[in-house]
Parts: structure tokens; sequence; C-alpha cells
């Protein structure tokens, strides 16, 4: 297992590749960022209201078969969703980056405050963090939304997934949509873009973002489906009538015998109730078949 | 000879294939852990796009695989995005998928 000064050099490396995997995911912006050499980004503070939100690298455990790229990744994805606010780029991740290779040389540990300064140093309103652990196989993943300003943790959503990586992505995912939704309800935004701006601004207003989904999103959605095939609803169909079947006549049956003694068949004389028995026992005949032949539809339809 | 254990047999065995079946799938004709048979989708009702319905399958299914997530409400969460215009794709992709595939079920 990797010590803490492993694991804070891996992350160091990792937040150029969380940069790179900015920049690609969110092509409008990169045109907003400054030329590398030019001035902080203090400048374009004022010209963007938007609340700007630090993505930090997950922190993960080498025992948690999920590479850390790839946590990376889900995040980010589900980050650059929402316009309303602003991802920090590139410049200040690099600088986050200098900075967090200081920490490392000092000494300094990556706490609660660690995480702070490094939201501060990138002037960002908002950061996000993940983590990922291993308690004895299980996979344990918290993300936590703190704000910069107030040293408050805003959101955090903790969950565990069993060890496999087939199950630690799909819990990934919940948990940075779980993250992507309490930005969309604080910040009131849509997934499509920024809300207007609260400030009074000289510039046109926005379009209005009422609409909760575009056209080209209706036009995308899935349709409504069928549910089963065609062989599971009649393997179905003959086994709930079979059933059916099976049971009332065997209900009738039960009735004739016990009310009706004077009925009940013997050897000599069947009487009208061998007919239900008869009856009964082809039922449950078909019964079990459309059971069976229902069992294996279902296992072909799952496959 | 007494015909009686085999015929209670026989007319029992509809129930217990029916019991077996209820047992091993997930309630709506699917094996457990399986692709959710007939999943829903999002309803456009009164111009409001509502994926209530598929946000609690695609949670459940979750839940099923062994994905226990805290501290926040995961239909709740999903109706949020879905609701707000986010792609319901990923989500349908989870509820039609067995659960060792639903890790391909995309960013």
């Amino acid at each position: 297992m990797r010590d803490r000064q492993d694991l804070l050099r891996d992350l160091q490396l990792r937040h150029l590749t969380l940069a790179a995997l900015l920049l690609a995911s969110l092509p409008a912006r990169a045109q907003e960022t400054p030329p590398a050499g030019a001035a902080p980004s203090s400048t374009e503070t004022p010209a963007d209201p938007r609340p700007r939100v630090l993505v930090l690298p997950y922190r993960v455990d080498p025992r948690v078969p999920v590479e850390p790229a790839t946590a990376d990744a889900i995040l980010v994805a589900r980050m650059s969703k929402v316009g309303s606010f602003k991802i920090i780029s590139e410049q200040e991740l690099a600088r986050v980056a200098g900075y967090h290779a200081q920490q490392m040389q000092l000494g300094v540990s990556e706490d609660v405050e660690g995480l702070l300064q490094l939201g501060r140093m990138a002037q960002a309103d908002r950061l996000v963090s993940g983590t990922l652990g291993d308690v004895g196989g299980t996979t344990a993943a918290t993300l936590v939304f703190i704000n910069v300003h107030t040293a408050e943790v805003e959101k955090r959503v903790s969950g565990t997934a069993k060890g496999e990586r087939d199950l630690i992505l799909p819990l990934l995912n919940q948990q940075a949509d779980a993250m992507l939704a309490h930005m969309i309800r604080t910040y009131g935004a849509t997934a499509e873009g920024p809300k207007p701006a609260p400030q009074a601004s000289a510039a046109p207003a926005p379009a209005p973002t009422a609409a909760p989904v575009s056209d080209e999103k209706k036009a995308t959605a899935p349709k409504a489906r069928v549910g089963v095939s065609p062989f599971v609803a009649l393997a179905s169909s003959a086994f709930t009538g079979g059933l059916g079947f099976a049971l009332s006549t065997f209900i009738a049956g039960a009735l004739i015998y016990w009310f009706a003694p004077g009925l009940r068949p013997t050897v000599e004389q069947p009487g009208p109730l061998a007919v239900f028995g008869i009856a009964g026992g082809v039922a449950t005949l078909a019964v079990l078949i459309s059971g069976v032949a229902l069992l294996a539809a279902l296992i072909i339809d799952n496959a | 000879m007494t015909l009686k254990g085999p015929r209670l047999l026989a007319r029992l065995a509809p129930l217990l294939v029916l019991c077996a079946l209820a047992a091993c799938t997930d309630g709506d004709g699917s094996l457990d852990g399986g692709p959710d048979a007939g999943a829903p989708d999002c309803v456009r009702a009164g111009g409001q796009l509502d994926c209530s319905e598929m946000c609690s399958s695609y949670c459940a299914k979750l839940v099923r695989c062994g994905v226990q997530s805290g501290g926040s409400s995961c239909t709740e969460d999903c109706r949020t995005l879905t609701e707000a215009g986010a792609s319901t794709e990923s989500y349908q992709c989870v509820i039609d998928k067995t659960c060792s595939e639903i890790s391909n079920c995309g960013i």
C-alpha cells in the first residue's frame, strides 16, 4: 500500500490529466481561457458572475479497482452538464498543482483546510472533492461540496458498492448525479445552460430557462417500449390460464366432495366428480408444462 | 392403493411454480439482477416531463445490484436531472442491463 506522500504525488500528476479532461469536455470554455502566460484569471471573475467550482481529482485507495482518471472523468463529465457555474480552467488547475507541489515539499497534510487553501488559490467559490476507499473488499465512496468562503460542507454524498468495478462505476455515476442535482437545486439552473445572473447587467438578458427540455432532447428521448417478448407473453398467458382453470376445478371438486357426499365417485360409479378430477389433472399438467415454458422464455428473454 | 400424495402434489405444483417464479424475479417478470422487463420511460404530462417511474426503477435496480448510497435521495436526484433536461439514456441503460453490465452505462 502506498503511503500518503505517494498519493499526494499522484494527485499532483492527475491535476494535469484532469485539466486535459476539462478542456476536452468544455470546448466552449477553452476559448474563454487566456493563453498560457497571461495574467491570472482573477480578471475574468467580474465578467463572469457565475460561481466558480474547483473540481479536485479523486483520492483513490490503490486497492479500489477503478483508475483515478476514470473516476475523475465521470465527475468532470457530470459537472460539465450544468452551465450555471464555471468549472475552474486549466490555468487555475495548473496553479493549484504548483501549489500542491509546494505543499508536498513542505509536508503539509491534505485536510479540509488544505482543500480550502487550494480553493482560495484557484479563486473558487465552491470545490468538489471525492475519495474512494476500500473496506474489506467493499468500496466506500464519498463526495463533498464545500463552500470555500464559509468552509461549510454544503453537500456530502456517501455510498458503498461491492468491490467490483462493474458496481463501483455506477456508484460514482450516482454520486456525481447527486452532486449535480444539488447544484441545480441550489443554483436554480437547468442542465442546458446558465440561468440569468442575479446581478444587474447592461448586457441583454439571456434566454429564459423555464423550458425543462430542449427540442433535441425531446427528439432523442427514448420511446415507450413493449415490456416482454411475444414468447414470454404467450407462455405467461398459458400459465396463468392453466393455473386459473386448475384452481377452479380443484375448488369446485372439493366443494362437491365435501357438500355432496352422494356424488363422491366410486370404482363402480365414477359419477360427475370424476370429470372434475380428470379436468383438474389435465389442467395441472398444462400448468406444469406452461410454467417450464415460461421459465425458459424468461431466461431466453433475459439472456 | 392410495393416490392422495401424488394428487396433492400435482395440485400444489402450480402454486409451487408460481412461488418459485415470484421468489426469483424482480416482480415484473424479469430475473433478479437482470434487465427489467417493460422498463418505464419518462412521460410527458401537462407539458411537464415526469420521470418518477423511470427513476424509481433505476434506483431500485442499483439497490438490487448492491450499490448503496446514503445522504441523498437517488430517485429525487434522478428526477431533478432528467426533468431538467439531462439525458435519460444512461438511466434507461442501467434498467436494461444486468448487474454485471451496468458499468458500461456511460458517464
